[in-house]
């Protein structure tokens, strides 16, 4: 009886020893580690980047905390503590990639965002480039046009002009000849009538012309008189011809008048037809272009 | 044993013998592999058991160090990509303006 009742206790001193070696027994190495690596990685991203495989590490820990409470630090306590420190730091790794490849889709994403920019931005340019190409096309054509038109102008209106007066080229451009007594009475600068009918059908012909050349009327006399009363009668001829080539619609601006009295003498003014010749008024159109075969009225 | 030999092949054939982040572990799965079939042999079924946990733990682990590499080589190709894409814009745009 004594024995039955000492086998008991035996086995609960067995027992109370081995429970309290157990509580005291120092963690193996790997135990140590998986905590430790565990909660590392589960304070990092993976908590959210790799939630299942932290999960995972996890309940790894715990099947190795479990081994340690109910066996001690055994072999298969480290066993399992080892496979729960490779789970978290799978855990880790998949989170590390999952970012990279986070941060590639973004990268991607921005380079297909600015491939698209520049795209659209190299279209807007080669829209703008190639309205502005046809835009000076057009330019360049009117212009062309513009030009050729006002050559045709400026030869009829020198064809036309051929027909009653006498026109020349010479370096300061189409010169048109008006016999001065034609224009005027002697020692006067009043127009006669005849000659206003005649500076109409000029100023027909200038309106007609480029209406950026500009027209120079020159008055000139012969050697009779004095040369500043010539002078004098040169300017007031020159500036009657140009006020009425003016009120014939010739614009102000184009035209000038200039006398130039007998410095400028054509002809002999030994001779009666050489003083007639010597007075005259040129009227020259600066850039226009005489006819080829020049007339005489 | 399954499990764990195919997680091994699995990392093998992604590259992880050849590529340092993953070398050490697959090595570990390995000789975790080796083991096992020693104790296979012996007749240690709990102690096979427990070698695999290791070497599939191992495996599985060298398997994501390889992806890993994988993707950052892709990652920082895509952002060198995007930088010379950038450099390039950059020096297109500044020739443009020049031009005009």
């Amino acid at each position: 009886m004594k024995l039955m009742n000492r086998i008991p206790a035996a086995i609960l001193l067995a027992s109370f020893v081995g429970a309290a070696a157990c509580a005291t027994a120092q963690p193996p190495k790997d135990l140590y580690t998986a905590r430790s690596t565990y909660d590392r990685v589960s304070h990092g991203p993976s908590a959210q980047l790799a939630a299942a495989d932290l999960q995972s590490a996890k309940e790894s820990l715990n099947l190795a905390e479990k081994s340690f409470s109910d066996n001690g630090a055994t072999q298969e306590t480290s066993d399992l503590a080892y496979t729960a420190t490779r789970r978290a730091e799978l855990a880790e790794v998949h989170a590390r990639t999952a970012a990279d490849m986070r941060a590639k889709q973004q990268t991607d994403s921005q380079a297909q965002t600015a491939a698209t920019a520049n795209a659209a931005k190299t279209t807007v340019a080669l829209g703008q480039a190639n309205a502005e190409l046809a835009s000076q096309g057009r330019e360049l054509q009117s212009e062309t046009e513009r030009r050729k038109d006002a050559e045709k102008r400026s030869a009829q209106a020198a064809a036309d002009l051929a027909k009653f007066a006498a026109v020349k080229q010479d370096a300061r451009g189409m010169v048109i000849t008006l016999s001065g007594g034609v224009l005027f009475t002697s020692a006067k600068a009043d127009l006669l009538p005849q000659a206003q009918l005649k500076l109409n059908d000029v100023a027909n012909v200038l309106i007609k012309q480029d209406p950026d050349s500009k027209i120079s009327v020159e008055g000139h006399t012969d050697s009779q008189g004095g040369a500043a009363y010539n002078q004098d009668l040169s300017q007031r001829r020159a500036q009657s011809v140009r006020d009425y080539l003016v009120s014939r619609g010739i614009a102000a601006d184009r035209v000038s008048a200039q006398g130039f009295g007998s410095t400028r003498a054509v002809a002999d003014n030994a001779s009666p037809e050489g003083r007639a010749d010597n007075r005259r008024v040129e009227i020259v159109v600066q850039g226009a272009q005489a006819p080829t075969a020049s007339a005489t009225p | 044993m399954a499990d764990a030999e195919s997680a091994e092949r699995s990392a093998r054939e992604l590259g992880a013998g050849t590529k340092s982040s993953a070398q050490l572990n697959l090595k570990l799965a390995d000789d975790q592999i080796a083991q096992a079939k020693i104790a296979v042999r012996d007749g240690d079924d709990e102690r096979a058991n427990l070698e695999l946990l290791r070497a599939t733990a191992d495996a599985e682990l060298a398997l994501a160090l390889a992806r890993e590499e994988d993707a950052k080589a892709s990652a920082q190709g895509a952002t060198n990509a995007s930088n010379a894409a950038a450099t390039n814009t950059a020096a297109a745009n500044a020739a443009a303006n020049g031009a005009q």
